[in-house]
Protein backbone atom coordinates (compact mmCIF):
# COMPACT_ATOMS: atom_id res chain seq x y z
CA UNK A 1 0.00 0.00 0.00
CA UNK A 2 2.62 2.50 1.06
CA UNK A 3 4.78 1.30 -1.76
CA UNK A 4 2.03 2.02 -4.28
CA UNK A 5 1.53 5.59 -2.93
CA UNK A 6 5.22 6.15 -3.06
CA UNK A 7 5.30 4.98 -6.70
CA UNK A 8 2.42 7.39 -7.59
CA UNK A 9 4.15 10.33 -5.90
CA UNK A 10 7.27 9.49 -7.82
CA UNK A 11 5.39 9.50 -11.09
CA UNK A 12 3.81 12.86 -10.29
CA UNK A 13 7.16 14.34 -9.36
CA UNK A 14 8.70 13.17 -12.57
CA UNK A 15 5.92 14.62 -14.75
CA UNK A 16 5.51 17.90 -12.82
CA UNK A 17 6.12 20.23 -15.75
CA UNK A 18 3.51 18.50 -17.84
CA UNK A 19 0.97 18.48 -15.09
CA UNK A 20 1.51 22.19 -14.39
CA UNK A 21 1.04 22.92 -18.06
CA UNK A 22 -2.18 20.95 -18.15
CA UNK A 23 -3.54 22.75 -15.06
CA UNK A 24 -2.59 26.19 -16.44
CA UNK A 25 -4.15 25.28 -19.75
CA UNK A 26 -7.38 24.21 -18.07
CA UNK A 27 -7.60 27.45 -16.10
CA UNK A 28 -6.87 29.45 -19.23
CA UNK A 29 -9.60 27.67 -21.15
CA UNK A 30 -12.04 28.25 -18.31
CA UNK A 31 -11.20 31.96 -18.19
CA UNK A 32 -11.56 32.21 -21.95
CA UNK A 33 -15.02 30.75 -21.85
CA UNK A 34 -15.99 33.09 -19.03
CA UNK A 35 -14.71 36.09 -20.98
CA UNK A 36 -16.55 35.09 -24.13
CA UNK A 37 -19.77 34.68 -22.19
CA UNK A 38 -19.31 38.06 -20.50
CA UNK A 39 -18.63 39.75 -23.82
CA UNK A 40 -21.71 38.28 -25.43
CA UNK A 41 -23.75 39.26 -22.40
CA UNK A 42 -22.38 42.79 -22.45
CA UNK A 43 -23.03 43.22 -26.15
CA UNK A 44 -26.59 42.02 -25.73
CA UNK A 45 -27.23 44.33 -22.79
CA UNK A 46 -25.74 47.27 -24.64
CA UNK A 47 -27.93 46.64 -27.65
CA UNK A 48 -30.98 46.28 -25.46
CA UNK A 49 -30.30 49.41 -23.43
CA UNK A 50 -29.89 51.34 -26.67
CA UNK A 51 -33.24 50.08 -27.89
CA UNK A 52 -34.91 50.81 -24.55
CA UNK A 53 -33.52 54.33 -24.35
CA UNK A 54 -34.38 55.04 -27.96
CA UNK A 55 -37.96 53.96 -27.39
CA UNK A 56 -38.09 56.13 -24.25
CA UNK A 57 -37.09 59.02 -26.47
CA UNK A 58 -33.58 59.84 -25.25
CA UNK A 59 -30.23 58.34 -26.32
CA UNK A 60 -28.10 56.26 -23.98
CA UNK A 61 -24.75 57.58 -25.11
CA UNK A 62 -22.89 60.27 -23.18
CA UNK A 63 -23.19 63.71 -24.71
CA UNK A 64 -22.69 67.39 -24.06
CA UNK A 65 -25.93 69.23 -24.47
CA UNK A 66 -26.46 72.96 -24.60
CA UNK A 67 -29.15 73.81 -22.06
CA UNK A 68 -30.58 76.85 -20.39
CA UNK A 69 -30.09 76.85 -16.63
CA UNK A 70 -32.46 78.15 -13.99
CA UNK A 71 -31.17 81.71 -14.40
CA UNK A 72 -31.75 81.68 -18.13
CA UNK A 73 -28.07 81.32 -19.06
CA UNK A 74 -27.02 78.86 -21.73
CA UNK A 75 -24.53 76.29 -20.53
CA UNK A 76 -23.03 73.14 -21.92
CA UNK A 77 -23.95 70.26 -19.66
CA UNK A 78 -22.04 67.02 -19.95
CA UNK A 79 -24.28 64.06 -19.41
CA UNK A 80 -22.65 60.80 -18.44
CA UNK A 81 -23.58 57.64 -20.27
CA UNK A 82 -27.17 56.80 -19.50
CA UNK A 83 -27.86 59.98 -17.49
CA UNK A 84 -30.16 61.54 -20.06
CA UNK A 85 -31.99 58.29 -20.60
CA UNK A 86 -32.46 57.85 -16.86
CA UNK A 87 -33.81 61.38 -16.54
CA UNK A 88 -36.17 60.79 -19.41
CA UNK A 89 -37.51 57.55 -17.95
CA UNK A 90 -37.98 59.16 -14.53
CA UNK A 91 -39.83 62.02 -16.15
CA UNK A 92 -42.06 59.63 -18.08
CA UNK A 93 -42.88 57.69 -14.95
CA UNK A 94 -43.71 60.93 -13.13
CA UNK A 95 -45.84 62.01 -16.06
CA UNK A 96 -47.77 58.79 -15.99
CA UNK A 97 -48.35 59.05 -12.25
CA UNK A 98 -49.39 62.70 -12.51
CA UNK A 99 -51.80 61.91 -15.33
CA UNK A 100 -53.43 59.09 -13.40
CA UNK A 101 -53.74 61.18 -10.27
CA UNK A 102 -55.17 64.27 -11.93
CA UNK A 103 -57.57 62.18 -13.98
CA UNK A 104 -58.82 60.46 -10.87
CA UNK A 105 -59.19 63.79 -9.11
CA UNK A 106 -61.12 65.30 -12.01
CA UNK A 107 -63.45 62.32 -12.22
CA UNK A 108 -64.02 62.26 -8.47
CA UNK A 109 -64.79 65.99 -8.45
CA UNK A 110 -67.24 65.56 -11.33
CA UNK A 111 -68.94 62.69 -9.51
CA UNK A 112 -69.24 64.67 -6.29
CA UNK A 113 -70.64 67.64 -8.18
CA UNK A 114 -73.18 65.44 -9.90
CA UNK A 115 -74.29 63.84 -6.67
CA UNK A 116 -74.87 67.26 -5.16
CA UNK A 117 -76.90 68.32 -8.19
CA UNK A 118 -79.02 65.18 -8.08
CA UNK A 119 -79.82 65.75 -4.41
CA UNK A 120 -80.73 69.41 -4.94
CA UNK A 121 -82.85 68.62 -8.00
CA UNK A 122 -84.66 65.78 -6.26
CA UNK A 123 -85.69 68.22 -3.53
CA UNK A 124 -86.82 70.78 -6.13
CA UNK A 125 -88.79 68.13 -8.02
CA UNK A 126 -90.57 66.99 -4.86
CA UNK A 127 -91.48 70.57 -3.96
CA UNK A 128 -92.72 71.20 -7.51
CA UNK A 129 -94.95 68.13 -7.46
CA UNK A 130 -96.44 69.13 -4.11
CA UNK A 131 -96.99 72.72 -5.23
CA UNK A 132 -98.62 71.60 -8.48
CA UNK A 133 -100.92 69.17 -6.67
CA UNK A 134 -102.09 71.80 -4.20
CA UNK A 135 -102.51 74.48 -6.90
CA UNK A 136 -104.50 72.07 -9.10
CA UNK A 137 -106.77 71.17 -6.23
CA UNK A 138 -107.36 74.81 -5.36
CA UNK A 139 -108.13 75.56 -9.03
CA UNK A 140 -110.61 72.68 -9.25
CA UNK A 141 -112.47 73.90 -6.18
CA UNK A 142 -112.53 77.50 -7.44
CA UNK A 143 -113.61 76.37 -10.91
CA UNK A 144 -116.44 74.26 -9.55
CA UNK A 145 -117.60 77.28 -7.60
CA UNK A 146 -117.33 79.49 -10.72
CA UNK A 147 -119.36 76.99 -12.72
CA UNK A 148 -122.01 76.85 -10.03
CA UNK A 149 -122.32 80.67 -9.82
CA UNK A 150 -121.54 81.20 -13.53
CA UNK A 151 -119.22 84.00 -12.41
CA UNK A 152 -115.46 84.44 -12.13
CA UNK A 153 -114.54 85.90 -8.80
CA UNK A 154 -111.55 86.77 -6.72
CA UNK A 155 -110.91 83.13 -5.75
CA UNK A 156 -110.86 81.92 -9.32
CA UNK A 157 -108.36 84.56 -10.46
CA UNK A 158 -106.13 83.95 -7.46
CA UNK A 159 -106.19 80.19 -8.04
CA UNK A 160 -105.43 80.73 -11.73
CA UNK A 161 -102.45 83.02 -11.00
CA UNK A 162 -101.13 80.47 -8.55
CA UNK A 163 -101.52 77.58 -11.00
CA UNK A 164 -99.83 79.45 -13.87
CA UNK A 165 -96.99 80.64 -11.65
CA UNK A 166 -97.94 84.31 -12.14
CA UNK A 167 -97.11 86.97 -9.62
CA UNK A 168 -99.89 88.13 -7.36
CA UNK A 169 -100.70 91.67 -8.58
CA UNK A 170 -101.62 92.77 -5.08
CA UNK A 171 -98.14 92.14 -3.78
CA UNK B 1 -14.81 70.81 5.51
CA UNK B 2 -15.00 72.00 1.95
CA UNK B 3 -14.60 75.63 1.09
CA UNK B 4 -17.55 76.84 -0.95
CA UNK B 5 -15.27 77.83 -3.85
CA UNK B 6 -13.71 74.38 -3.98
CA UNK B 7 -16.92 72.43 -4.00
CA UNK B 8 -17.73 70.73 -7.24
CA UNK B 9 -19.89 73.00 -9.30
CA UNK B 10 -23.12 71.49 -10.38
CA UNK B 11 -25.14 73.13 -13.08
CA UNK B 12 -28.76 73.46 -12.14
CA UNK B 13 -30.77 72.57 -15.16
CA UNK B 14 -34.53 72.88 -14.99
CA UNK B 15 -36.08 69.54 -15.74
CA UNK B 16 -38.97 69.91 -18.10
CA UNK B 17 -42.06 68.22 -16.71
CA UNK B 18 -44.87 67.64 -19.05
CA UNK B 19 -48.29 68.70 -17.94
CA UNK B 20 -50.78 65.84 -17.79
CA UNK B 21 -53.40 66.11 -20.52
CA UNK B 22 -56.34 66.28 -18.17
CA UNK B 23 -58.95 68.58 -19.62
CA UNK B 24 -61.99 69.53 -17.63
CA UNK B 25 -64.78 69.97 -20.12
CA UNK B 26 -67.07 72.80 -19.24
CA UNK B 27 -69.93 72.82 -21.69
CA UNK B 28 -71.82 75.76 -20.36
CA UNK B 29 -74.77 76.93 -22.45
CA UNK B 30 -75.00 80.60 -23.45
CA UNK B 31 -76.35 83.04 -20.86
CA UNK B 32 -79.50 83.46 -22.91
CA UNK B 33 -80.45 79.85 -22.18
CA UNK B 34 -79.64 80.19 -18.48
CA UNK B 35 -82.15 82.96 -17.83
CA UNK B 36 -84.74 82.20 -15.21
CA UNK B 37 -88.34 81.78 -16.36
CA UNK B 38 -90.39 84.94 -16.67
CA UNK B 39 -92.95 85.52 -13.94
CA UNK B 40 -95.27 88.24 -15.18
CA UNK B 41 -97.84 89.82 -12.95
CA UNK B 42 -101.05 87.82 -12.93
CA UNK B 43 -104.63 88.82 -13.53
CA UNK B 44 -106.08 91.51 -11.28
CA UNK B 45 -108.10 89.81 -8.59
CA UNK B 46 -110.95 92.31 -8.43
CA UNK B 47 -112.35 91.48 -11.86
CA UNK B 48 -115.75 89.89 -12.01
CA UNK B 49 -116.75 88.30 -15.25
CA UNK B 50 -118.16 85.36 -17.06
CA UNK B 51 -116.53 82.68 -19.16
CA UNK B 52 -118.02 79.65 -20.82
CA UNK B 53 -117.07 76.24 -19.47
CA UNK B 54 -114.96 75.44 -22.52
CA UNK B 55 -113.06 78.74 -22.35
CA UNK B 56 -112.45 78.32 -18.63
CA UNK B 57 -111.15 74.79 -19.17
CA UNK B 58 -108.86 76.07 -21.94
CA UNK B 59 -107.56 78.89 -19.74
CA UNK B 60 -106.84 76.44 -16.94
CA UNK B 61 -105.06 74.10 -19.36
CA UNK B 62 -102.87 76.91 -20.67
CA UNK B 63 -102.14 78.30 -17.23
CA UNK B 64 -101.23 74.88 -15.86
CA UNK B 65 -98.89 74.17 -18.76
CA UNK B 66 -97.24 77.54 -18.26
CA UNK B 67 -96.65 76.90 -14.59
CA UNK B 68 -95.30 73.41 -15.20
CA UNK B 69 -92.97 74.64 -17.93
CA UNK B 70 -91.66 77.47 -15.77
CA UNK B 71 -90.98 75.07 -12.89
CA UNK B 72 -89.18 72.66 -15.18
CA UNK B 73 -87.08 75.44 -16.74
CA UNK B 74 -86.15 76.66 -13.29
CA UNK B 75 -85.00 73.17 -12.33
CA UNK B 76 -82.99 72.88 -15.53
CA UNK B 77 -81.24 76.22 -15.02
CA UNK B 78 -80.50 75.33 -11.42
CA UNK B 79 -79.03 72.04 -12.58
CA UNK B 80 -76.70 73.80 -14.99
CA UNK B 81 -75.91 76.69 -12.68
CA UNK B 82 -76.65 75.92 -9.03
CA UNK B 83 -78.82 78.40 -7.15
CA UNK B 84 -79.24 80.62 -10.21
CA UNK B 85 -83.06 80.67 -10.00
CA UNK B 86 -84.59 80.57 -6.54
CA UNK B 87 -88.07 79.09 -6.26
CA UNK B 88 -90.86 81.47 -7.19
CA UNK B 89 -92.07 83.60 -4.31
CA UNK B 90 -95.69 82.84 -3.55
Amino acid sequence: MIAALRALWGAIRNAREWLTLVVVGAIGAWLYVQLAETRADRAQLQAQVNVICASAGSPFAAATVRLTDAKGKTTDVAFARGARCEQQVASLVAFRADTDRTTAEALAAAMREREGKVAVDARAARDAVEALASATKRMEIADAEAQRLNRLDHNWWAAFNDLAGLRDPNR
Amino acid sequence: MTLPGCATRTVEVPVTREVPPVVKVKDKPPAELLRCPETPEGFPLDQVGQMSNATRAAAIRIGKAMGVNATRLRRLVNWLQPDACPAAAK
